[in-house]
């Protein structure tokens, strides 16, 4: 069974350790994105990245695709 | 059987290990539901979806488990769904250029990285289709990544086997599509891994909320197109003046719901050739 991981809590969690030690942890330009060095450094210790299913659904539905992209179009 | 997500048009519910997937006729506009539902559109969506899976189960395995193994009052809007984990990637394609893709084709002349020829404008078909992932984790805004960004997600052989079947799938409704009057600017795929390994298509395909649908007699590049599905609701509601586009929204007049639901049947019966049997 292959060992896994749900990205968007490991960034979660990942946050909270970094504001628990005083820091403050921030989207910076130009760096690997937050979720895309996740999953690399999950992949790194040999654990596959996944969301959770009911998340991504509840994510889709409430964010119909076309219309999220419209919106970040307009940001 | 346990409610898990209650969605603005969808809910979830767990029943065992499986999911089922219930769309409603309810209708947002600017990301308000309105009180007033559109009848019908919640089966006509899930019959259209079915429908998309059907025609391209050769491309790809999908998550349906059935279509009438569901309780009879959801029967026609519900799907029962094998329960999967999903990659962290929205897998898209773009045929056209609108949307998120148009902004940063202005501005850097390139779509999630792929370079695009000069001189095109809102509503262009591009060259070729072109695949624009986007991250889907659920903390802040999904935002565009580079297919070498997929790659350091999920492998080489995983992103490389999705990324083809993604553009393949559009390829195949486009072409589909466009046989019958309707253009599929883009769409939104989900892929996810069942517990014995096996990648599958999930959630929904190929419909007007995970897809852009423009009229193909109305297409006109270098101006907004309109949307297929929601157009009248959305014409009407850019009339109400005294509403400031949060909850609670106006109710539908009558008139408007009616010509969307015609809306809603007309795309479904022109893409799948069937009568709409309510």
């Amino acid at each position: 069974m292959a060992q896994t991981y749900d990205v968007s809590r490991f960034l979660r969690e990942v946050q909270a350790l970094l504001w628990q030690a005083g820091l403050e942890p921030r989207h910076t330009p130009n760096q690997p994105k937050p979720d895309v060095a996740a999953s690399m450094l999950l992949r790194a210790y040999g654990i596959t990245p996944v969301i959770n299913q009911v998340d991504a659904l509840a994510h889709a539905m409430d964010n119909p695709w076309h219309e999220q992209d419209e919106r970040h179009s307009s940001i | 059987m346990e409610l898990v997500h209650s969605g603005k048009v969808r809910d979830v519910y767990a029943d065992g290990d499986d999911l089922i997937l219930v769309a409603s006729d309810r209708v947002s506009v600017y990301d308000v539901v309105l009180p007033t539902e559109i009848p019908d559109k919640g089966k006509i969506l899930t019959q259209l979806s079915l429908w998309w899976f059907e025609q391209l189960a050769d491309v790809f395995p999908n998550h349906v488990i059935s279509a009438t193994d569901v309780p009879a009052e959801w029967a026609g809007r519900a799907i029962r769904c094998r329960r999967l984990e999903m990659l962290p990637v929205e897998w898209i394609a773009r045929g056209y250029l609108a949307g998120l893709g148009l902004k940063e084709y202005e501005k850097h002349g390139t779509v999630s990285g792929v370079q695009l020829p000069p001189g095109l404008v809102e509503g262009s078909k591009l060259p070729e289709p072109i695949f624009t992932p986007t991250t889907k984790a659920t903390a802040g805004h999904d935002e565009f990544i580079t297919y070498e960004d997929v790659i350091e997600q999920i492998g080489t052989e995983t992103a490389e086997r999705l990324r083809e079947v993604t553009l393949e799938i559009y390829r195949r409704g486009a072409a589909i599509a466009a046989e019958r009057g309707i253009i599929i600017a883009d769409t939104k795929l989900e892929f996810g891994r069942a517990p014995d390994g096996t990648l599958m298509l999930a959630d929904e395909l190929l419909t007007p909320d995970s897809s852009r649908f423009w009229p193909a007699n109305n297409w006109e590049p270098g101006r907004p197109q309109h949307a297929l599905d929601k157009q009248f609701v959305r014409d009407w509601s850019s009339t109400i003046t005294d509403w400031d586009r949060t909850p609670p929204g106006p109710p539908i007049p009558p008139d408007v719901v009616e010509a969307t639901r015609a809306r809603y049947i007309q795309v479904y019966e022109a893409l799948t050739g069937k009568c709409w049997r309510s």
